[in-house]
């Protein structure tokens, strides 16, 4: 699929009829080509054969768990995976995303949701949003890694050292949402630093050093939080 | 020893007496002192009864009979006086033994009844204040073998004696005696007193009796309904047990057997209780299911089928208009399922709150953005001052939370009234209250709108589940918060939550 035609091609793994309809209709007419899988075998089989450039993978599945089939999707390759869940499975989604996942959405989803994470997804597949200089861009914000320094609408931004190491984790996996324990290991190195519950707290502060240099507002809902799950940042100018 | 010191005390009162009527005898003068013997036999029988009063009479009148009536050192009695003073001598021997010994017998009676009366007393108390009646029961074999002559007690309990089965023992190092031998208090309520009645079991009839005493049963009777049994055992086997140590058993077996029946009734109707409540929850779950699903259902598929309908012309517009509003009902029935999950969730104590530190303006925004679209334009003032700390909550719970308040909020008010959303630091933790300028509920309906499926009375159109605050009540309590409802100064509710507050990061 990826190597023949422009359009990028969709593994749906999903056991309900209604919603692989549905989902697969609303694809089609994005212009993906779609192929959908019932269980666990057929998807691993199809991702062997067609290796496609996205795997929308619904984690309750019948015979084979959704998170074994991503094991062993994230074993052999780097396909980007997003992971289709019910309310009240926050671990699960936790333990997918860690496990590889690239991205979540709790049925029921909109279209719209689904997808600006497939763009998000496959975006981030073919390169982060880096300059060739090495500088993240995103709106009006942007980061040199080189010289450690941040600017909002060109005016600098004065962020702590961990309150940087933070947003430069995140805006390294932008449209993509970062688990928390992805976060604090990046950060602090482990997981279970005395820090860890001051998470909320950081990414608090620096949403406020951003809304006090961004006139237009542009930035607000820079940082998301998924409750439960982690934060995301969402590219103001990227979608649509 | 009693005996030693009573004979001790006997003999040296009779060398007294001896002695102070030698005294009289020679110096005084006196012709006849004999009644000092009087002295001598009134304060033995005083200090050890009628027996030794009556050997010290006697005792007197060999004395002084032999020392000082002529013909001296001889017991020949010549007048007749000396007879008339042995005669008095024994009378008042017997007469002052007899009243002393019946006044001893009345103190040790009343002792008795002051030790039988406290013992009930300790044992009535026991069971009225203990927690539970099995508790009191230990207490109450405790009391049975400190204040009465049996040494071990125990209470077992079942329909029959078969079937008994032992909850309570005073010695519970050790299995309860066998008990198919045993003396059963037989109580006829005509009968004013009751009887001991040997009991042998048919099967081991012939068996030796146990050397180690005898078992003592009393049935535990209340309300017609036999509880169990009240054993004891006493160490005497001749003989009955003191009417003191009947009467105790007895009371001890009826008030226990009273508060055993108290313990079912209360427990029946309780049960009672329960399934009414859960009667009243099923047939509330039942109304919320019919009206609540439907209407969303009833919206969706109208929605669907305009636009199905091949005949309908719908412009661009008009059919994004019917594809949002279905939209929107799928999101408010998705709602509905969410709260409704996590409601019995909570109920089946599966809810593990993550308590992190989280800033309140980033929760109370991130709730703001999420329903952005379901408040439907709706105006939501927020305001978070600077100097409010940061909460220990679940993000997830925390923000779930406040949607629901802010849901209720607007459900429950109409669409130009005010919803406001303000956090202060109050103590040792901060104050999140949702209030609206809705028609409120009354000052009785306060107490009661976090209760599972309450719906104030006249608030709103009838919609809502009386799910929503009952939810926030239960998460905020998982996350060691507590809620309060009042009146607001907008004119509608004020329900506050109330949550711990975090240190700031060093």
């Amino acid at each position: 699929m990826s190597s023949s035609a422009n359009a990028p091609g969709v593994l749906l793994v999903e056991d309900d009829a209604a919603a692989r309809s549905a989902v697969g209709k609303s694809l089609a007419a994005h212009g993906y080509e779609v192929r959908f899988a019932e269980d666990g075998e057929e998807a691993l089989r199809l991702w062997e054969q067609r290796r496609p450039d996205i795997v929308l993978l619904d984690l309750g599945l019948p015979t084979m768990d959704g998170l074994t089939v991503l094991r062993r999707i994230r074993r052999d390759g780097t396909t980007p995976v997003v992971i289709l869940s019910a309310h009240d499975a926050e671990r699960r989604k936790v333990v997918a995303l860690d496990a590889g996942a690239d991205d979540y959405l709790t049925k029921p989803f909109g279209t719209d949701e689904l997808h600006a994470r497939i763009r998000a997804a496959l975006r981030r597949a073919g390169g982060a949003p880096v300059e060739p200089d090495g500088r993240i861009v995103v709106g009006s914000l942007e980061m040199d890694p080189v010289l450690r320094s941040v600017t909002v609408g060109r005016r600098p931004l004065r962020l702590t050292p961990r309150e940087y190491e933070v947003l430069k984790t995140l805006l390294a996996h932008t449209g993509r949402v970062v688990t928390r324990g992805r976060l604090l290991r990046a950060v602090w190195g482990v997981e279970y630093a005395a820090e860890r519950h001051y998470l909320h707290v950081y990414v608090s502060q620096i949403r406020r050093k951003i809304a006090a240099l961004d006139e237009e507002g542009e930035l607000r809902h820079l940082i998301a939080a998924e409750p439960g799950v982690g934060y995301r940042i969402t590219d103001p100018t990227a979608n649509s | 020893m009693a005996r030693l010191t009573g004979a001790a005390l006997a003999l040296g009162s009779l060398a007294f007496a001896t002695l102070v009527t030698y005294v009289l005898k020679t110096w005084a003068d006196i012709d006849n002192p004999s009644s000092v013997y009087l002295l001598a036999v009134a304060g033995v029988a005083f200090a050890n009864g009628t027996v030794a009063a009556v050997a010290t009479a006697i005792g007197s009148f060999v004395l002084y009979n032999f020392l000082f009536v002529e013909p001296r050192f001889s017991l020949a009695v010549a007048e007749p006086q000396s007879v008339l003073t042995l005669l008095l001598l024994l009378l008042v021997g017997v007469i002052v033994g007899r009243l002393t010994s019946l006044g001893r017998d009345r103190a040790a009676q009343a002792a008795r009844r002051e030790r039988e009366a406290r013992a009930l007393f300790a044992i009535t108390r026991a069971l009225a204040t203990s927690p539970s009646t099995e508790a009191a029961l230990g207490a109450v074999v405790e009391r049975l073998v400190a204040e009465s002559e049996v040494d071990r007690a125990w209470i077992a309990l079942g329909p029959t004696t078969a079937r008994e089965r032992v909850v309570a023992d005073s010695d519970p190092s050790s299995d309860p005696p066998a008990s198919s031998h045993h003396a059963l208090l037989r109580r006829d309520p005509a009968e004013a007193d009751a009887r001991w009645v040997r009991i042998h079991a048919p099967s081991v009839a012939r068996m030796p009796v146990s050397a180690s005493g005898e078992v003592l049963r009393v049935e535990m009777v209340a309300g017609e309904e036999t509880f169990g049994s009240l054993y004891a055992r006493r160490r005497e086997r001749a003989g009955n047990p003191t009417i003191e140590t009947s009467r105790l058993l007895s009371v001890a077996a009826d008030q226990s057997a009273q508060a055993l029946r108290r313990d079912r009734l209360a427990r029946r109707a309780l049960d009672v209780e329960v399934a009414e409540q859960s009667d009243a929850a099923k047939s509330a779950l039942l109304d919320l299911v019919s009206h609540e699903l439907r209407t969303p259902l009833a919206a969706i598929r109208a929605s669907a089928g305009s636009l199905a309908d091949r005949s309908i012309q719908l412009t661009d517009g008009e059919r994004h208009d019917v594809a949002e509003a279905i939209d929107v009902e799928v999101m408010r029935l998705n709602r509905l399922v969410e709260n409704l999950l996590d409601m019995s969730r909570l109920q089946a104590g599966r809810v593990s709150p993550d308590i992190e530190v989280i800033p309140l303006r980033d929760a109370i925004e991130s709730v703001m953005e999420r329903f952005e679209r379901t408040l439907e334009g709706r105006r939501v003032e927020t305001n978070v001052p600077d100097d409010v700390p940061p909460v220990l909550a679940d993000a997830t719970y925390l923000e779930q939370v406040i949607a629901n308040l802010i849901e209720n909020a607007a459900r429950y008010s109409p669409r130009e009234a005010p919803i406001n959303v303000t956090a202060a630091s109050v103590g040792r933790g901060v104050d999140i209250c949702v209030e609206d300028g809705g028609p409120g509920v009354s000052d009785e309906d306060l107490g009661r709108i976090f209760q599972r499926f309450f719906r104030a009375q006249g608030r709103g159109t009838g919609s809502g589940t009386g799910l929503g605050l009952a939810l926030v009540k239960g998460l905020v309590e998982t996350m060691n918060g507590s809620v309060s409802a009042a009146r607001s100064s907008l004119g509608g509710l004020a329900v506050r939550v109330h949550l711990p507050a975090a240190e700031p990061p060093r």
